[in-house]
């Protein structure tokens, strides 16, 4: 169990130096900012408990935070991403029928690519808003706030997408 | 008790999420300036909306009593305009308009305090000086100590600090101190006025003619209760403010055009008695 959370811990840890030293160095747009680092924490297993979950998102957010010197915009914008994952995972899935498919994820063979893109780029923008609210912090920039978080969410959607099927090489 | 402590339980998830949540909305207020100064601004513009709110309902709920006060006023100035018409004399008509009036609002002030001030939203830009006279639409308030370019500050009649002398209008006879001794804001002490003047209870202390800053026969206050001790030659009188200082508002700050003058001519006659000396 404990090497379980040790690898959960890892792939945090090598998602963040690959978010701070190749994706930040990539500069798409004024509009556009992926946070593919995302991943390491959308994807952990059902099986683990949210408690440690909520702890990993945290500690993930506030190294992002001291790594970019934008202190609290991550640690807030990831703890809200793993609190409505967990709650999506009790109310939304089905996680016993994911798990007899094989499964520790939720994949395109449960509900298609549809239901797959929906439910990964929901719990992106979560991260994403919270981010930009934070960001702008003024209510003069709602419309640019929106923005931000439907293109960057998508980008980081389909960043993650790349990075599974392509360079990791798992099924998505 | 229990139930508290299982409602926790119950949503010990929620609560920690909420928690972390909180802490990461703390690092972005503590450690981002703009942030920092957006919020402190957006809190301070919301507490001074919602007490200008208050104030203006106050205000608007107070209207039934300044517009009593202002009908007295009016039926007041009625009475002084009609005998004050002199239609031959236009040194004594230029005379009469020696008066000059800027109205003004209560912006702060204390009347719990020994020494209690008002701050008005009028200063040395509309002409205001220091010891001008200060009324209320029931009588006089104080006289002007202090200042600025849009401020003043007012030394009201309930201050331990503050002294006049009025005149009693029914015995036309000008004498005696008016001081309040600190206690309640309704009530002022008039002493040094002799046994022997047939002093009443219900009569009315007025400004005094030999007043420099205030109009005479503003209204001070009227007369509640004598009292005198057996050694002592003068009476001790409680007096009723004619001013509500609780429940003032606007105010009218009185300019006596002619004071310069009159300072010139006292300290030219004050500095021949000197020499003469």
């Amino acid at each position: 169990m404990v090497i379980e959370y040790l690898k959960i811990l890892l792939g945090i840890i090598i998602a963040i130096l690959l978010q701070y030293f190749i994706i930040d160095e990539i500069n798409l747009s004024a509009w556009i900012k992926p946070f593919p680092y995302v991943m390491s924490l959308l994807f952990i297993a059902f099986e683990r408990n949210k408690y440690v979950q909520l702890l990993f998102a945290f500690l993930a957010g506030m190294t992002m935070d001291l790594l970019h010197g934008t202190y609290g915009y991550h640690t807030a914008a990831c703890v809200a991403m793993i609190y409505f994952k967990t709650k999506a995972e009790e109310k939304i899935l089905n996680t016993e029928a994911i798990v007899l498919q094989g499964s520790h994820q939720l994949t395109i063979n449960f509900r298609g690519f549809g239901f797959y893109a929906l439910y990964f780029l929901a719990l992106i923008a979560i991260h994403h808003l919270v981010f930009f609210i934070f960001d702008y912090y003024k209510w003069a920039a709602f419309f640019r706030i929106s923005f931000c978080t439907i293109l960057s969410s998508l980008a980081t959607f389909a960043l993650i997408y790349l990075i599974k099927t392509y360079i990791l090489r798992i099924r998505a | 008790m229990s139930y508290l402590f299982r409602l926790i339980r119950n949503n010990s998830y929620g609560l920690l999420a909420f928690i972390l949540f909180l802490v990461g909305y703390w690092q972005v207020l503590r450690f981002n300036n703009y942030q920092n100064s957006f919020y402190f601004n957006t809190a301070i513009n919301f507490t001074n909306y919602v007490s200008n709110v208050k104030f203006e309902t106050k205000q608007f709920f107070n209207l039934p009593n300044e517009n009593a006060a202002l009908v007295q006023q009016n039926a007041r100035l009625l009475v002084l305009l009609k005998n004050n018409i002199a239609k031959t004399d236009t040194w004594l008509n230029a005379y009469k308009n020696r008066y000059e009036v800027t109205v003004a609002k209560i912006v702060s002030g204390s009347t719990q305090n020994q020494n209690n001030y008002f701050t008005i939203n009028r200063g040395t830009k509309q002409g205001l000086y220091i010891g001008e006279a200060v009324l209320g639409p029931q009588g006089a308030v104080g006289i002007i100590i202090q200042t600025s370019e849009y401020f003043s500050l007012v030394m009201p009649l309930i201050n331990t600090k503050y002294k006049i002398t009025p005149e009693i209008l029914e015995l036309e006879y000008s004498n005696g101190v008016v001081s309040w001794p600190g206690r309640d804001a309704e009530y002022l002490e008039l002493t040094g006025i002799s046994k022997f003047k047939p002093l009443k209870e219900g009569m009315h202390l007025v400004t005094s003619k030999y007043s420099k800053a205030f109009p005479p026969g503003i209204p001070i206050g009227t007369i509640e209760k004598i009292s005198s001790e057996p050694n002592s030659s003068f009476y001790t009188v409680k007096v009723k403010t004619a001013a509500n200082f609780n429940g003032l508002n606007n105010l009218y700050v009185v300019k006596h055009t002619y004071v310069p003058q009159i300072d010139t001519m006292e300290a030219q006659i004050l500095m021949e008695d000197l020499d003469g000396n």
